[in-house]
């Protein structure tokens, strides 16, 4: 178990993730309204997992960030507001044409 | 008496085998497997009203267990399912409402931000959450509500002390007492009866004069000291 989530509870919200944004794609999402959706899944989830979950997708290349021009610096955004999409590659994996083992059930 | 083997139907009707049924008629079904035989035992009309429904249904058992059975799983799907097909017809609706995000490199960065904003407040309508309370109020709700119930129950046990120790403190000064000093300041400190000095010159025909009686009582005894 990591924090409190075992790995099957991992994989599975990172799954659901990569395909909520799926559905939607191109479009984006914002962090806490993913969240908000999410937990009609899981509604134990908690934020702070959620987020570190977003920055693996973002840093596995499977999640991209936009910007918001509202945004006056990125960097300071908190992380609820800031705005995610897949990408190419997350579309892939997403519809199972590329496999990860990490994320794999 | 040579019982009849052929006949499954008295067994069925034994009192043990209604229990399996959840507050409603026992399938004939089961009945019908575990007598091993093929005929379903009507219900003892002791137990159920003689309804032509009933009977209509019982003569057809398979059918409807098999109708129920495939209506329960058609309604009922997935939570992870029911979700995935919700997501889906929001984003079909997101992308025909609104189209997608431009992808180029000019795009006008106002435009990009009111796309996102325009798209959030939509799917937050699509998806019911505009009406949801925000997790960060629940957070904060459920804190207060639980604050708010440490206090309740704070000063509940505050009053039980209060009202168990109440009847003890009429007898602890006697315990406690170690000058008269302190018993007079003791005495002192109580409130006397209203009606105090008036119950004195009754039973002891003498009025209650002290500096511990109330100034209504000191008008009320020098009144009466003329009688």
């Amino acid at each position: 178990m990591a924090n409190g989530r075992t790995m099957g509870e991992i994989k599975r919200i990172r799954g659901e993730v990569l395909v909520a944004l799926k559905m939607l794609y191109p479009a984006a999402l914002r962090a806490d309204q993913l969240l908000r959706s999410l937990l009609s899944l899981f509604p134990h989830m908690e934020w702070d997992h959620f987020r570190r979950d977003l920055a693996y997708l973002c840093e596995k290349g499977y999640l991209a960030r936009v910007v918001s021009d509202s945004e006056s610096d990125e960097k300071m955004t908190p992380w609820r507001q800031r705005w995610f999409r897949l990408t190419t590659t997350g579309v892939e994996l997403a519809d199972h044409l590329i496999k990860d083992p990490a994320l794999d059930p | 008496m040579t019982t009849r083997k052929t006949k499954p139907a008295p067994r069925t009707r034994r009192p043990a085998r209604k229990n399996t049924a959840k507050g409603s008629l026992p399938s004939p079904g089961k009945r019908s497997s575990q007598a091993g035989g093929k005929e379903a035992a009507p219900p003892r009309p002791d137990t159920a009203p003689v309804d032509g429904d009933v009977l209509a249904a019982n003569k057809a058992p398979a059918k409807t267990e098999a109708a129920v059975r495939e209506k329960a799983e058609s309604s009922t799907l997935p939570p992870v399912a029911e979700y995935r097909m919700r997501m889906d017809l929001v984003g079909r609706l997101l992308r025909s409402a609104i189209g997608e995000l431009p992808n180029t490199r000019g795009v006008d960065a106002v435009g990009r931000g009111a796309y996102l904003h325009l798209m959030g407040a939509v799917f937050e309508a699509l998806e019911g959450l505009s009406l949801a309370i925000p997790v960060e109020d629940l957070v904060k709700l459920s804190k207060v509500i639980a604050e708010q119930r440490r206090a309740e129950l704070g000063s509940r046990k505050l009053e039980s002390i209060g009202s168990d120790a109440a009847p003890r403190r009429r007898t602890a000064p006697a315990f406690r007492e170690t000058s008269v000093e302190s018993a007079d300041a003791d005495f002192e400190t109580r409130r006397l009866p209203a009606r105090f000095g008036e119950i004195v010159r009754q039973v002891y025909g003498t009025s209650f004069a002290g500096d511990v009686t109330s100034p209504r009582e000191n008008a009320e005894n020098s009144g009466d000291a003329g009688l």
